[in-house]
């Protein structure tokens, strides 16, 4: 201890004297007996000081107390006025103590019913050093990637409302910060230790919730303040981020489908026009032969023609051959010509399948074909087939009705085609059916073999093969039998530029029908004869045809036979067991109405 | 968990041995500059303030007196101001100083030694001429003295140790 003892134990009696020479208000303390307030006290706050203090022991309520404080260094106690006769256990000396450089000194005492207590004296205190300070004021606000966090220290106590503020920070020059900032999502802490009063958190994630607490931090004189309230904010959202869905999925996305779409579609247009093997329809082939110089039009497909051939005769004109051919055995004159040719490109079949006599207007037969010799009586169908390795066959059919051509006074359906309508329809009204009548018309440009089958169901069957050579469209007659005046090639009508092998066959004529033939008459005198009973049409003449076109006819002429299996003799079968006589009487009596037709039974 | 222990040991060495130096605090005393170890010298005091204040009985002789403060002196007398200062302290008061008690000598050695190393600082100031005393500073000291003078030499040390943290608070705001 270095107070001297001594001293002390000097100064008791020497107080004790000086209170018995001077008889004052204080006398009755003198005889106070109440025990003393205890733990006398200042609490401060930011510099405002209060002094508390606790009851005495044993007293309760009603006592009452006196506050004195003394300033360090003056020496003299200073009563507080608001503070006398309190009943309060506290005192706010704050206005006393407002000089934080000086230090200072309370005492307290308590009066209860007349008796009071001694002084109870607090330590000096020091405000500097004795007060506690609260954490900053702290505002903080968000950026996408930085929080920024305002502090204001703590104001020293006013006296006043209209004193003015005193920071902390002008008292305690060593004021600092501790910035706790947690992050909320990580569950990181950082702690910042700062002077000023504004801080700046950079590089922080963005959309993340942190929490800023605040504390105050004095070094000299240490002082520590709680940390203060969380402040939890949000960085915002990255705009950037959003401008980057936004862009993307917004606009680059749509985009790139759209043109992957687009340049898909493209392409698929364009494999199908380019790329892809694409054929071009079999019939619309163009293929170039050195014959012609020149891209010709070769259909590929099988080409059925079908001809169905009137021929008008003249009664006046032909009495006389129409009787001679009346009392001969009707008969169907096919021809049947095969005609097959390595060298050329297309294998061509014409059938006639069903022969009737031609009239004029049916130009579409071939010119050159000349039915010579062919029985009279014939039906001629000529069924042009037009294949190309079996592919698929395209039939033409034309119908041309004489009643528009010319006054037909007889008129008989010969024939029918496999696929044709039935005889029936056909007998009613007489047509001219063509199959492939463009091909036929074009046919100058062909360098066709042509298969013609000329299916004849008269007696006398004639297979003739001509071979046309080149320019020289002599008939050959393979198998010329002595009536083989049949085949009269006009090979003056043929063009050069064909190349037909002709072929003509004549298989076992048993009748001699050539004789009968109309040579090289007028189309228009043409006889027919028809067999009631069997419903045939008995053609005397074949038509000759005489065709400004240059087509390229084959003639053939086949008579029936039982070995030529052509359509036609089919044809004549169904003919007959379909159409019995009785049925045909309308028929006939139709076209004796409507055709003028006559009909001159046989003997 | 020896491991753990063993980990809080040598953190709270660390944060002792690291404590001082981070406390540190410059003091510019016009052109001298010194470093003082103010929260040490706090820490020791807070260990016999209560003891020398409650026995300080001349509650009417303040020695360092607000007017005399640091911080109201000039920034170029603060120097010679200050080194008179902890002369005073570390001659008069602390030499006369008879403690019983073992641990208060301790702190109050401790402190006498901070006095010490920074006395020694400002007087290398002193030696190149950035402390200079002019008659203010030596009035200062004079009434310091005088105040001091008037009480027995036991009290007037035992003041004297009371108000070394109004020594400190004027060290402080002398920045």
């Amino acid at each position: 201890m270095c107070v001297p003892r001594s001293w002390r134990r000097a100064g008791a009696p020497w107080l004790l004297m000086l209170q018995l020479l001077l008889p004052s208000p204080g006398a009755p303390e003198l005889y106070c007996s109440l025990p003393s307030p205890r733990n006398v006290h200042f609490e401060s706050k930011n510099l405002k000081n209060l002094l508390h203090w606790s009851p005495p022991e044993g007293l309760g309520e009603g006592v009452l107390y006196n506050v004195k404080y003394l300033i360090y260094g003056i020496g003299k106690w200073i009563k507080k006025s608001e503070c006398k006769n309190i009943s309060r256990t506290w005192c706010d000396l704050s206005s006393e103590t407002h000089n934080h450089e000086d230090q200072y000194y309370a005492k307290v005492k308590v009066f209860s019913g007349g008796n009071c207590s001694n002084w109870t004296e607090t330590a000096r205190f020091n405000p500097l050093t004795d007060t506690k300070i609260d954490p900053p004021m702290v505002t903080v606000s968000s950026t996408e990637r930085s929080i920024s966090i305002v502090l204001t220290a703590p104001e020293k106590w006013k006296r006043t409302l209209e004193e003015r503020s005193v920071s902390l920070h002008q008292v305690y020059s060593g004021l600092q910060y501790n910035v706790s900032v947690f992050n909320k999502k990580t569950k990181k802490r950082w702690v910042f230790s700062i002077k000023n009063n504004t801080l700046v958190v950079p590089r922080l994630e963005s959309n993340i919730v942190y929490c800023v607490s605040v504390q105050t931090y004095v070094t000299t004189p240490l002082l520590l303040s709680e940390f203060s309230e969380e402040h939890c904010i949000a960085t915002l959202k990255d705009p950037t981020v959003e401008q980057t869905v936004t862009i993307v999925f917004g606009y680059i996305l749509p985009i790139i489908l759209t043109a992957f779409i687009v340049s898909m579609a493209g392409y698929c247009v364009h494999r199908y026009i380019h790329v892809s093997k694409q054929k071009h329809p079999p019939n619309l082939v163009l293929q170039y032969t050195n014959k012609f110089d020149e891209t010709v039009f070769m259909p590929s497909e099988k080409i059925v023609v079908n001809f169905i051939t009137l021929n008008i005769v003249d009664e006046y004109k032909t009495s006389q051959e129409t009787t001679n051919l009346i009392h001969r055995t009707s008969h169907n004159c096919s021809s049947i010509h095969d005609e097959s040719s390595v060298d050329e490109p297309l294998t061509r079949a014409l059938e006639v399948n069903c022969l009737a006599d031609t009239s004029e207007d049916v130009k579409i037969l071939p010119d050159s074909v000349r039915y010579r010799n062919c029985s009279p009586r014939c039906q001629h169908g000529f069924r042009y087939a037009l294949g190309q390795k079996n592919e698929g066959a395209v039939e033409y059919a034309l119908d041309v009705r004489p009643a528009e051509l010319f006054p037909v006074q007889k008129v008989q359906e010969c024939g029918s085609t496999e696929k044709s309508s039935e005889p029936r329809e056909l007998l009613d009204e007489p047509q001219i059916t063509l199959r492939d009548l463009a091909d036929s018309k074009i046919g100058q440009s062909y360098c066709p073999q042509l298969d013609v089958q000329v299916t004849d169901v008269c007696l006398v069957q004639e297979l003739k093969e001509l071979n046309w050579m080149e320019k020289a469209a002599t008939p050959e007659v393979l198998l010329g039998e002595p009536q083989s005046d049949l085949v009269n090639v006009d090979t003056e009508k043929i063009e050069q530029s064909y190349h037909p092998q002709l072929r003509t066959i004549t298989q076992s004529p048993q009748e001699q029908t050539g004789t009968m033939g109309v040579e090289e008459e007028d189309e228009q005198t043409i006889l027919v004869d028809w067999d009631p009973h069997t419903g045939k049409l008995f053609i005397p003449t074949l038509s000759s045809f005489e065709h400004d076109t240059h087509e390229e006819v084959l003639e053939h002429e086949a008579c029936d036979q039982p070995a030529d299996e052509g359509l036609l003799s089919k044809l004549y079968e169904r003919q007959v067991s379909v159409e019995p006589s009785e049925d045909q009487e309308p028929y006939l009596l139709q076209f004796k109405e409507q055709w003028g037709l006559h009909v001159k039974m046989e003997d | 968990m020896k491991g753990t222990c063993f980990f809080c040991l040598l953190s709270t060495v660390l944060l002792i041995c690291l404590k001082p130096t981070t406390s540190l605090r410059r003091l510019h005393l016009g052109q001298c500059v010194i470093s003082v170890n103010i929260h040490e010298i706090r820490h020791s005091f807070r260990a016999i303030k209560d003891m020398t204040q409650s026995k300080d009985e001349h509650t009417d002789i303040r020695l360092l007196h607000q007017s005399y403060s640091l911080q109201d002196t000039e920034p170029m007398d603060r120097c010679c101001f200050l080194r008179h200062l902890l002369r005073f302290y570390l001659t008069t008061v602390f030499s006369h100083c008879k403690v019983s008690s073992s641990p208060i000598i301790r702190k109050v050695s401790r402190i006498a030694n901070t006095f010490l190393s920074i006395k020694k600082d400002l007087r290398l100031c002193h030696q190149v001429s950035m402390c200079h005393c002019r008659e203010d500073v030596k009035h200062k000291y004079g009434l310091i003295m005088s105040q001091y003078e008037k009480m027995d030499v036991h009290s007037a040390g035992l003041k004297a140790l009371g108000e070394l943290d109004i020594l400190l608070d004027w060290m402080d705001k002398a920045d």
